[in-house]
């Protein structure tokens, strides 16, 4: 929301804005200014992939296996001698799908139980305990289990972070859930006959929200990490997709003569998580109203 | 008969569940208010005032619930009414203003939302009409550029300011019944006297009666038709707000008042009340006043006293008054 003064008398002196934006704020910060450029970066080169690649991801070329990076292929090719570069750029275009897709569900599953939980104490009581189980378990456990059950894959790599996304985001939210829910406002707003939905929506939720974004941000590096590395483990992505992690895998045969082919993605993968965590930081900090001056 | 009176709270018991068993935090109470009238509700913290106004609008927080006893607005019995039905009444013919100014107003909205949603519960109107509603409340309440200030974050507003947000947002929807939780607590002294004016204008203006709950007995001589004094969850003594200043039976609204029966002997320990309100799982035997009482003998302490008519409307739950009648 905009704080529209536009059309209003000139009867008050003129407001002063409402503080630097929250890009403003971020950007305050050199670290997380760069963070925010490698994210923006990262991002446009996995969506734009096809549009960059100048040659074919999944085209071998037997002629030129295992080659270190040069002019021609700046990241070296693989056992098969394609081309890193392509490779690695549709390799971040699924590894950052999946991770967004498994916090985007199980982080709106997780905000879902979170607010069930803190709104009705009947049902809060079962949902955490059921939670606390979830958490009990690995996400590596998941993907395991996952991969034994529907074959090793992305869904399976997908929905194993899903899984292990929703009890700490149902934590998190109804944490915040019940902070905000002890307010006078929340009484107010009962009090002039307010449904419990619309509350959630109106009231609750907007308090709640610089939470669920900085964890969303937060978690979205881990799980790229953890997506990776149960690709790594040949649980994720099969041979011959294009993932950071697996692509880390398929190179550990030839650490020592081609190191390049585990080192590449690897290293995209360390600052791809890093970009995030940095960023999560910095959001956190712009928003939280305790450090603001 | 008559038509039946805007609200009339019958025999209503509030209880809380607690590791000590139920325990009443309103025992009893029963009240009348009628349309354009100001009830004021006097007692010491913990008397059960703030769950006595709760209860009206079935908002009793866990584990407390309403336990027995009719609130009957307009005829109609709002302890029988399904949640849905209740929101209906909460806000459109029943609102509430509560303490704290500061914190009743949520901060990531703009007053002028605020007020909106509170209309957009209750009318079928487009979000554009909410807003001129809201608008248009605000300059009931006196806030000077409304249009403007409809846009503001509550933080940027003083507390008089908010509390007038307040009754705004609880006026909105023109409700029946105001109830006022110590609406000028909070509020510096010349503040509060402003709010009260603005009170009494709107009451005015619109007819609605309001509940008001207080323990600043300056509040309630210069709001109340109607007092009511409670203690330890029940009414002690109700009446006319002249007959309660003038003429107070009860030995605890003597003691609220500070004023003092023609009894010259006993006058001086009168002034102040000795000790605390019982809490809810020690209360004591008999009438609940009667360890504080200067006046209380044996039957005090073994039987309750009932409410006695001591004039017209006039009644005190008092075995002892008229305390004159003990000095012949």
């Amino acid at each position: 929301m905009t704080a529209g003064v536009q059309g209003m008398t000139g009867a008050l002196p003129d407001v002063t804005p409402r503080g630097p934006s929250l890009l403003r704020r971020v950007l305050a910060d050199p670290g997380a200014t760069f963070a925010a450029l490698l994210v923006l970066l990262f991002v446009a080169a996995a969506l734009f992939a096809p549009l960059i690649a100048w040659v074919d991801p999944y085209e071998t070329n037997l002629a030129a296996t295992l080659r270190p990076p040069s002019a021609e292929h700046w990241f070296g090719t693989d056992a098969q001698g394609r081309d890193l570069v392509v490779r690695c750029l549709y390799g971040l275009r699924l590894t950052l799908l999946i991770g967004l897709v498994s916090v985007a569900i199980g982080g709106g599953l997780g905000i879902l139980v979170g607010f069930l939980a803190a709104f009705y104490p009947r049902l809060d009581g079962v949902l955490m305990r059921l939670m606390d189980m979830l958490l009990s378990f690995p996400a590596i456990l998941f993907g395991l289990a996952l991969a034994a059950i529907f074959g090793p894959g992305v869904v399976a790599v997908v929905t194993a972070l899903a899984i292990a996304t929703v009890p700490l985001m149902a934590r998190i939210v109804r944490g915040a859930a019940l902070v905000v829910m002890k307010q006078d406002y929340i009484e107010a707003a009962r009090a002039i006959g307010m449904s419990d939905a619309r509350l959630i929506w109106r009231h609750v939720a907007p308090n709640a929200a610089s939470a669920i974004f900085v964890f969303a941000t937060l978690r979205f590096g881990q799980v790229i990490l953890l997506g990776s590395a149960l690709s790594f483990l040949g649980l994720g992505a099969q041979p011959p997709t294009a993932e950071l992690g697996a692509m880390a895998a398929e190179g550990r045969n030839f650490l020592f003569f081609a190191p390049h082919i585990s080192v590449v993605p690897s290293v995209i993968i360390f600052l791809v998580v890093l970009a995030f965590n940095i960023l999560g930081d910095a959001l956190r900090d712009a928003l939280d109203p305790r450090l603001r001056v | 008969m008559p038509e039946a009176p805007l609200l009339e709270i019958d025999n209503l018991r509030t209880v809380f569940r607690t590791g000590h068993g139920e325990l009443p935090a309103v025992d009893g109470v029963s009240l009348v208010i009628d349309t354009g009238r100001t009830l004021c509700i006097v007692g010491e913290s913990g008397c059960g005032k703030s769950v006595l106004a709760l209860s009206i609008l079935r908002l009793v927080p866990r584990p407390g619930r309403i336990a027995g006893g009719a609130i009957r607005l307009a005829g109609r019995d709002l302890t029988a009414l399904s949640e849905a039905e209740m929101r209906g009444v909460r806000g459109a013919e029943i609102a509430m203003i509560f303490q704290e100014p500061m914190t009743s107003l949520n901060p990531v909205h703009t007053v002028g939302f605020q007020i909106e949603e509170a209309v957009l519960a209750h009318r079928a109107v487009s979000r554009r009409e909410a807003r001129e509603i809201a608008i248009e409340s605000l300059a009931r309440v006196r806030i000077p550029d409304p249009k403007r200030r409809a846009e503001e974050y509550p933080h940027r507003l003083s507390g008089g300011m908010r509390q007038r947000v307040m009754i705004a947002m609880a006026l909105a929807c023109r409700p029946k019944l105001l109830i006022a939780d110590e609406p000028t607590t909070a509020l510096d002294v010349t503040i509060q006297a402003q709010i009260l004016d603005l009170l009494r204008e709107l009451q005015a203006e619109t007819g609605m009666a309001i509940l008001l709950i207080t323990h600043d007995l300056g509040v309630v001589a210069e709001m109340a038709d109607e007092v009511a004094v409670m203690y330890a969850g029940r009414v002690v003594e109700r009446g006319p707000a002249e007959a309660i200043f003038s003429d107070a039976q009860h030995p605890y609204t003597l003691g609220l008042f500070g004023s003092l029966p023609r009894l010259d002997a006993e006058a001086e320990r009168l002034l102040a009340i000795e000790g605390t309100v019982p809490p809810p799982f020690a209360l004591p035997s008999g009438c609940r006043f009667h360890p504080r009482c200067a006046f209380a003998d044996g039957r005090c302490a073994n039987d309750t006293p009932a409410l006695r008519r001591f004039g017209e409307r006039h009644e005190a739950a008092c075995f002892r008054a008229p305390l004159e009648a003990m000095a012949a």
